[in-house]
């Protein structure tokens, strides 16, 4: 059959000689491994924190709300992105019969890669963050993110314009989709003015970032963890199993309906919050279509090894690859249900949804990297894998750890949620205290934790499997094979009919890049001020901005990640109104930037906190919370005690958020230090009356309580009565 | 919701870009075959005796 087929490509057209660039590979492949078990590692940290608060504790760069975004950032953009640079780079080389279109852009892209990584594990732990999930990174990183993804997708069209094979193979397309998408989202989450070089703040306030945020977020969950997993997943599969695609015309449709229905689905993540009702309907529908392609292309993958399932019991390859595209599988089934707007008040906010989430990123693209892994590396090192009993090993420990780790989530989440909303026959709250529904969940947090090592575990036998299967071989740095170019114009005789587009013929890709990027600048440069503007109309008349000491307290907030534990949006039911007070209201948001939502309700939602409690009790609960309330898991942050609060910042961010339309006075900036001084003599003397001494107002924390006190005030107030001078 | 219309215009950018894309490359007659695609990726290329047979 091989024979044949040469025959036939050598009737085309003279051969040629074309060298794949394996080096690349190899270097993108030990970047993900590396990467990989730092960020498993810094999961597992925090994962303990969860029932351990003081484990690693009263260090400030180590707290959990900062290692938690390091730990996202570092599984998602410094794994799961190299394991796809590694699938893109070794497949597409062989899909377009043709070596990356510059090895200097090759490089760059690695090295621009890790060093962004590097940044991002730097700046995380001091807290430099923009608090918006999946892109905490301040706007320097961010600019260096926008440059560094130009040069791989510049690099990867470039490889496409010079193919040797007419037809784009599917996993092509997914490349593709994923560049362009990413690209787009990226730089509209990112937009911020900065203060400085450290710091800035979002352009969009309140629900408007929520929904810019989400609908990145969403995405980027499509773009950069499943789109380009699917293109790997349809190279690598029949790579592996030797067998085409089960149906090509599936895969196809499964593209094209995937890429046109995801780009709406953002909005579930704000369901019943203060988004309009229109804009979270579409969410769901949308969701909850996404079912169809998302099972088509499950289906596709599993019944290409139709036939070959007695391969999939002996090789570690196809093993992983099954495993990993039946949690794909789940993980889309999970998705659209969990849009519908009953059983997202049910799981939202709760530990189900981190269940969700891992099943898809330690088994889907965890399991793919790996099994791509472990195709590729023997090849490239012109050798066999080391040890199919290890990779065994690694298999097993990875597949029982997801199995040990989701399931007392989904089983913790579920009930807590229950918890939450546990009325008594008199109405009242059973679990008044919110403490009472974490602490029930703690053996589930232990037993994740446990997953969680087990699959650290086997991602080192993994990682040591391969090494060894390297050192058993010697790399073929540039691979040197036989191609025929079909993009010939004596081969392209095969199709007459198209010369009309000769011109375009081998641009369109290019074409609409460049079409893109120019409807985007005039888009941006039409829209962003007019929805500036627009959005900083208070549509309540006491809500005012922060005052400089709340704002600094705000953006200390930020910087310890409380985000991460706690919410600030209260939904309208019942049990929520109960617990926490008044439902948030859109226009109690206008001067959020960035806004504080959260995802995750691992303590009490905070929105309503403002007045509830005595300074003193701020005071002694964020030292050590156990003081106040025994048994809590939340840490304490005894650095805000010790650590003065700079205020050097303070006009400049003043007079940033007057360029955004803020209504501060005209010149207040210069007034802000000594309005701060003055409201934290206030809040110290507070502090003071609960009996505590030696407080000092211009420590860091009397500006976190005064940002707390703060909080979901304004809508209580009189109209008559300001904060604001 | 000023930024409605921006992200709506966003994504109905990338949708109608790959919309475009897709009646190209289908009047391209990329989707013309789709059988041998698939078959012919299985294949590996033939590495040249200097590049080393495995």
């Amino acid at each position: 059959m091989e024979d044949l087929l040469h025959q036939q490509y050598s009737e085309n057209g003279p051969r040629e000689v074309v060298s794949y660039d394996n080096a690349i590979v190899k270097m993108f492949a030990i970047a993900t491994l590396g990467w990989g078990l730092i960020g498993f590692l810094v999961g597992l940290i925090v994962a303990i924190k969860l029932y351990i608060p003081e484990f690693l504790g009263g260090i400030d760069v180590l707290g959990y709300g900062r290692l938690r975004p390091l730990h996202t950032n570092a599984v998602i953009f410094a794994f799961a992105g190299n394991a796809i640079f590694v699938g893109v780079y070794y497949s597409l080389q062989r899909l377009c019969k043709a070596r990356m279109y510059s090895d200097l852009l090759s490089k760059l892209h690695f090295w621009g890669w890790q060093i962004i990584i590097v940044t991002a594990a730097i700046t995380l732990p001091l807290g430099i963050t923009s608090s918006k999930e999946y892109a905490e990174l301040e706007w320097p990183i961010d600019i260096a993110i926008t440059l560094v993804w130009v040069v791989f997708g510049w690099n990867m069209i470039g490889t496409i314009m010079r193919r040797k094979e007419r037809h784009m193979y599917v996993a092509i397309w997914f490349y593709l989709a994923t560049f362009l998408t990413v690209a787009l989202l990226h730089v509209v989450n990112s937009l911020a003015l900065p203060v400085h070089f450290l710091k800035s703040y979002s352009m969009y306030a309140g629900v408007q970032d929520a929904l810019v945020q989400w609908w990145y977020g969403h995405n980027a969950v499509a773009f950069f963890l499943t789109t380009p997993f699917l293109g790997i997943m349809y190279y690598f599969i029949p790579k592996a199993s030797g067998r085409p695609v089960f149906s090509y015309r599936l895969s196809i449709i499964h593209f094209w309906a995937l890429i046109f229905l995801y780009i709406w689905a953002g909005p579930h993540h704000l369901l019943y919050t203060a988004l309009p009702d229109w804009a979270q309907s579409l969410g769901v529908v949308f969701s909850f279509m996404l079912i169809a392609p998302s099972w088509g292309g499950m289906v596709n993958g599993l019944l290409t090894l139709r036939g070959a399932w007695d391969k999939v019991r002996v090789d570690p390859v196809l093993k992983f690859f099954v495993v990993g595209i039946t949690a794909y599988g789940m993980s889309t089934f999970e998705g659209p249900m969990m849009s519908l707007k009953n059983i997202n008040a049910l799981t939202h906010y709760t530990d189900y949804i981190i269940a969700h989430v891992h099943l898809g990123a330690l088994l889907w693209n965890g399991g793919l990297t790996f099994a791509m892994l472990y195709y590729i590396i023997p090849r490239i090192y012109r050798t066999k894998l080391h040890s199919t009993s290890l990779a065994n090993w690694h298999f097993w420990l990875m597949t029982l750890g997801v199995i040990v780790y989701v399931i007392p989530l989904y089983w913790g989440g579920i009930m807590q949620s229950l918890m939450w909303r546990q009325f008594q026959p008199d109405g009242t709250l059973q679990y008044n205290n919110f403490l009472e529904t974490v602490t029930q969940i703690i053996p589930m947090y232990v037993m994740r934790s446990i997953g969680g090592t087990l699959y650290l575990i086997g991602a080192c036998v993994g990682v040591w499997n391969l090494y060894k299967t390297a050192k058993s071989g010697s790399l073929l740095a540039n691979e040197e094979v036989y191609v025929v170019n079909m993009m010939k114009s004596d081969v392209k005789n095969e199709h007459p009919k198209e010369s009309w587009h000769r011109v375009l013929e081998g641009r369109p890709v290019r074409f609409s890049v460049y079409a893109l990027i120019a409807v985007i600048i005039g888009g941006v440069v039409e829209f962003i001020p007019t929805a500036l503007v627009q959005s900083n109309i208070p549509t309540i008349a006491t809500v005012t901005p922060y005052t400089p000491l709340e704002l600094e307290g705000r953006d200390i907030y930020i910087r310890e990640g409380c985000y991460t534990c706690h919410s600030q949006m209260i939904r309208p039911f019942r049990s929520e109104t109960s617990r926490y007070g008044d439902y948030s209201k859109p226009g109690e948001f206008i001067y959020d930037r960035p806004f504080q939502w959260g995802s995750k309700r691992t303590g009490p939602d905070l929105h309503r906190e403002g007045g509830k409690r005595p300074n003193a009790w701020h005071w002694k609960h964020m030292e050590d919370p156990r003081s106040t309330s025994p048994n809590s898991i939340m840490p304490g942050y005894p650095w805000l005690y010790t650590t003065k609060l700079d205020t050097k910042h303070t006009e400049g961010k003043i007079l940033t958020l007057q360029k955004l339309g803020v209504p501060y006075p005209q010149g207040y900036a210069s007034r802000a230090v000594s309005d701060l001084q003055d409201q934290a003599k206030l809040v110290a003397s507070g502090v003071e009356e609960g009996g505590i001494t030696n407080v000092q107002a211009d420590q860091e924390i009397i500006a976190v309580i005064a940002y707390l006190q703060r909080l979901g005030t304004d809508i209580k107030k009189s109209p008559s009565s300001t904060s604001m001078k | 919701m000023g930024v409605m219309p921006l992200i709506i215009m966003c994504s109905v950018l990338v949708a109608g870009l790959f919309l475009t894309l897709f009646v190209r490359v289908t009047r391209q007659g990329q989707y013309d075959d789709i059988t041998t695609p698939a078959i012919r990726i299985v294949f590996d290329d033939e590495r040249l005796p200097s590049s080393g047979k495995d």
